[in-house]
């Protein structure tokens, strides 16, 4: 029972930072960014074509390149097709639509582009990106990449909290996000604030998609999709645009799997994780943490 | 504005003509001599695109050898590509187009459940279709045209266990799989009757999705059986994934499975795949069984520049069946219906392949000795000490 | 003609497939219900049909059986889920989707889990999918003309306006819901029909992806857009054959530039099309207003909790 207990956590973490960049996006744009399972797969596979350049290049060299990269790529998209998409939109319901696919068609572009540059096959960062040593936790096998996962997720949760609730940029975003025809009109650069929080979402995801790749020790192209259903569902459940909820959220999921998982294996632990996502719903229909206006973010 | 519009709407109607006029006909012989045409639908993008290339690449290969020594009794073999996308409705319409076309043969590789709607649209247009690795039930049941090249690697897992057994001292085995897979769950089912029969201990069988984001757990369950050997049955990148995590939790026994960890699934994991060995109906290499293989290596090696793979192997095999039986026709105009009755005709006498001489049929699968390939740390090699495949000819 | 049918089928077939299941989202959709739940009918219409006629029973008797199955299991969804909105009704009925994916992976005696179900007698060919086809968009199309097109038409736009104007919201919106379940019922019947195989990976968010693809290429909310789109979704590849590996890159580049550029969809170019050559140079009458002007995301909140 405790002996998951490290598991349960790790996997939380890697949840949560998913969703703290998906979040942040709805938060501003109002709408899914379905390119982000793909954004932290492009951060695994583009460091990988890296180090494959560059031999021998390490972990902390590694994560502010990609950090600045994917949050360049994801700028560039909220540039070229989101922007443009909410400037010619005829209505909420209508940029919803079209952003969500427009954001599976981007991931699609992203994920191929990925595939033909590792030519179809699996592949691992090198080990000497960092070495992994285990240790023991209460009996239980603990990697040192289980615990850079739990420190990178309360570390970037914590100052993605702080930066929204504290800085002027990040009350600002709040106010987009909340109106943003009348944040506009209080003279807030809204455009530049859009392109700023995807930016950040982008870094975000270069962080996470390393330690994902640790993590999981090898992947492909199409390593963020699975992510990108539960972190879609997470942040549903948290509620709109909450970062605390999505945390909260996050570990819950992340506990039923794992131990539904050790226990009954990973059949049933998918039906489980629909079934209890349903039932959430129907019992909260606005998520988990429904905030009044205002308070979002 | 307006122009962009106007030049979208210009572009559209263009493709649209060019579908009109494409995607009607075959091809023909240019100046009159004929020519035999295969179409091969292959998953050239997508998930199985790493299964799918090296198939196409050694169809390719035999092709050019062939016509390179003038072709069989005058003919020419052409060979057209189709891209099937790892995408069941594109495989799909290929098939019905290429029926319906001029193609003498078509050839698909390597996902069941991609050759299983495909199955009966050939068997309805009576042309042969010759499907590589697709291993599933139910393909080959469609008829009398429909072949299947590459054992199914469930015939290999009674002879590698028994090894694993008595090499390796394997005295009890967890097995990992993926669940959401065909072929793994239909090994995954039947391997608890082998190991009782083999006098093995199945400690657990922990399912596993493709792509999934938690090999943690999975890895503490097969550890709380604490057993001597792990069956490794996961899809792409899971396979390097799992046996990571186990050896990063400790686990020192031994790694076995089939098909799955072919191709570059052992790649990512490097030197942790250390005593990780996989029956394989081929694997590149100068010491195997049989002559053929061993030709083909040397000729696939010095025309490519690089060694080929089981899967190559398979596609070499799909188009070597085609050639026998046009040289056991020769005159004879090859219709489709003339070159699935040579079909049937050397399936019953056997051929000298790449993945064996002579690879044998039974209800249409080709039945293959196989032999035991190991991870060196870096590429597959033949494992010491076989001088007879994994089977013996003609058992099952 | 029929020559190019027949070379075409199996493309033809897969592209009605996807017309009706972007039917059964956009019927859905027009009455301002954002539901995949067709797409879980469109799983249960298939195994269920599947499971049905295995058992030997007749066509008319299975399709029946599996269409009233559907419609009912779709009112039971619509009374739980309809209180949901937008995005929040998304996720639980993609929840359901994958529900159904998931069991149908675990039921491996009754579905073939992942191998699928096959050996199936088809009860349908591509030309009676064809009609089938057809009578849907007919369908569409006459309630979009008239009083039901207003009334949906304020449904979708503002549910307090419709209300105000004596529409029973919540029973219209469950009937959309259940007719979207019906569509999606019937695209399962079909496609296990044509193909001949229906596998777990058939009913996830794949299908979902090409489907909401379809839909925004030919125009979301345009009777003909589910046609439009299929034909355009399913010859695509073959046209861009020529690309090669890059051929999802060059997909994406259409959809995205159709996506920006033309929110009503390629029916949207037709429609100006037409305008020009009937030598108007403006259209004859005004564009249907495709979707309410400014709904602030302050109302998208209070919606949600409604």
């Amino acid at each position: 029972m405790l002996g998951q207990l490290p598991n349960a956590v790790a996997l939380a973490s890697v949840y949560t930072l998913f969703t703290l960049g998906l979040t942040l996006c709805w938060g501003v744009l109002n709408v899914l960014n379905l390119a982000h399972g793909a954004l932290f797969a492009a951060s695994a596979f583009l460091a990988y074509r890296l180090t494959q350049v560059v031999p021998g290049i390490p972990l902390w060299a590694l994560l502010p390149i990609m950090a600045v990269g994917i949050g360049l790529l994801s700028a560039l998209v909220q540039v070229l097709v989101f922007a443009p998409i909410r400037a010619r939109g005829a209505g909420e319901h209508d940029v919803e639509m079209r952003t969500l696919i427009a954001g599976v068609t981007v991931a699609a572009a992203i994920t191929t582009v990925g595939a033909i540059l590792t030519e179809h096959q699996p592949f691992a960062l090198p080990r000497e990106a960092l070495e992994v040593t285990t240790f023991d936790v209460l009996g239980a096998p603990v990697t040192n990449v289980q615990v850079l996962l739990l420190v990178a997720a309360v570390v970037l949760a914590c100052g993605l909290l702080g930066y929204v609730r504290y800085t002027r940029d990040g009350r600002a975003l709040r106010a987009v996000a909340v109106d943003r025809r009348a944040a506009r009109l209080m003279g807030i650069p809204v455009r530049r604030l859009e392109v700023q929080a995807l930016a950040l979402s982008g870094a975000l995801a270069g962080v996470a998609g390393l330690f994902f790749a640790l993590y999981l020790g090898a992947g492909d192209a199409h390593m963020g999709d699975t992510l990108l259903l539960k972190a879609f569902a997470i942040v549903i459940l948290a509620g709109v645009g909450s970062l605390g909820g999505a945390v909260v959220f996050a570990f819950v999921l992340a506990f039923v799997e794992a131990y539904v998982g050790y226990y009954a294996g990973a059949d049933l632990r998918d039906v489980a994780a629909f079934a209890l996502i349903i039932v959430m719903l129907l019992v909260r229909p606005t998520g988990l943490f429904p905030r009044a206006i205002g308070q979002r973010a | 504005m307006r122009t962009t519009r106007a030049v979208l709407a210009l572009a559209l109607a263009a493709g649209l003509a060019t579908a009109a006029c494409g995607t009607g006909g075959g091809s023909s012989a240019p100046g009159g001599a004929q020519t035999v045409d295969i179409t091969y639908i292959a998953d050239l993008s997508g998930p199985a695109a790493v299964y799918g290339k090296p198939y196409v690449d050694g169809a390719k290969f035999q092709v050019d050898q062939i016509n390179k020594a003038g072709g069989v009794h005058g003919r020419q073999l052409t060979i057209d590509v189709v891209d099937s996308g790892t995408d069941q409705k594109q495989a799909v319409a290929a098939m019905t187009a290429a029926a319906r076309g001029d193609a003498d043969v078509v050839m698909y590789a390597p996902i069941g459940s991609l050759a299983l709607p495909m199955a009966p649209i050939a068997q309805q247009s009576k042309v042969p279709f010759i499907v590589g690795q697709a291993a599933s039930k139910g393909i080959t049941e469609a008829g009398d045209h429909v072949y299947r090249i590459t054992t199914n690697d469930i015939h290999y897992w009674e002879p590698l266990i028994a090894r694993m057994r008595d090499q390796n001292g394997v005295k009890s085995m967890a097995i990992v799989y993926a669940s959401d897979n065909t072929s793994t769950t239909e090994v995954a089912q039947q391997l608890p009757d082998i190991a009782a029969k083999l006098g093995i201990t199945v400690t657990d069988s922990v399912p596993v999705k493709s792509n999934d984001v938690d090999y943690a757990t999975p890895a503490a369950k097969v550890l709380a059986g604490d057993p001597d050997g792990v069956v490794m049955m996961a899809v792409g990148p899971g396979n390097a994934s799992m046996i990571t995590t186990l050896r990063q939790r400790g686990f020192d026994g031994v790694f076995f499975g089939g098909a799955s960890l072919a191709g570059g699934a052992l790649v990512p994991a490097a030197a942790e795949a250390h005593d990780t060995y996989l029956a394989t109906p081929f694997v590149a290499s100068d010491q195997l069984p049989w002559a053929s293989g061993v030709d083909f290596t040397k000729e696939y090696t010095a025309a490519t520049g690089s060694a080929p793979d089981n899967f190559s192997a398979g596609g070499h095999d799909q188009v070597e069946f085609v050639h026998q039986a046009l040289e056991s026709l020769g005159d004879t105009p090859s219709d489709r219906n003339a070159l699935n009755g040579a079909l049937a005709t050397v399936a019953s006498k056997g051929f000298a392949g790449a993945t064996g001489d002579p690879v044998t049929f039974a209800d249409r699968n080709a039945l293959t000795p196989g032999v035991v390939a190991m991870w060196d740390g870096t590429k597959l090699v033949l494992a010491p000490g076989q001088t007879t495949g994994l089977m013996a000819p003609g058992t099952s | 003609m029929i020559d190019l049918f027949a070379a075409n089928e199996g493309v033809i077939a897969g592209a009605l497939v996807f017309a009706l299941l972007a039917y059964s989202l956009q019927v859905a959709l027009r009455a301002g219900v954002f539901s995949f739940a067709g797409f879980a009918a469109y799983g249960i219409g298939a195994y269920g049909s599947g499971f049905l006629l295995l058992e030997g029973w007749n066509e008319v008797g299975a399709i029946l059986v599996v269409l009233v199955g559907v419609a009912l299991l779709g009112w039971l969804f619509a009374v739980l889920l309809t209180r949901l909105k937008s995005l929040y009704l998304a996720m639980a009925t993609l929840a359901l989707v994958l529900l159904v994916q998931s069991a149908a992976l675990a039921a491996e005696p009754v579905t073939g889990g992942a191998l699928g179900m096959y050996g199936v007698p088809p009860v349908v060919d591509t030309l009676t999918t064809l009609v089938v086809t057809a009578a849907v968009l007919v369908g569409v199309l006459l309630t979009q003309r008239g009083r039901p097109g207003r009334r949906l038409l304020a449904l979708r736009t503002d549910e307090a306006l419709a209300e105000a104007m004596g529409i029973d919201v919540r029973r219209r919106q469950r009937v959309a819901f259940v007719w979207s379940t019906v569509l999606g019922g019937i695209a399962g019947i079909c496609q296990l029909s044509l193909v001949g195989v229906f596998t777990p990976e058939d009913v996830g968010f794949p299908v979902i992806v090409t489907t909401l693809t379809v839909l925004v290429l030919g125009g979301t909310w345009h009777w003909a857009g589910p046609i439009v789109g299929a034909v355009l979704t399913a010859f695509l590849p073959f046209w861009l054959a020529a690309v090669g590996d890059w051929r999802p890159v060059v997909e994406a580049l259409v959809t995205v530039l159709v996506v920006i550029f033309l929110p009503g969809g390629l029916v949207s170019l037709v429609q100006r099309g037409g305008g020009a050559l009937r030598g108007r140079g403006r259209r004859s009458k005004p564009p249907e207003p495709v979707e309410p002007a400014a709904v602030t995301p302050a109302e998208m909140r209070t919606e949600a909790v409604r």
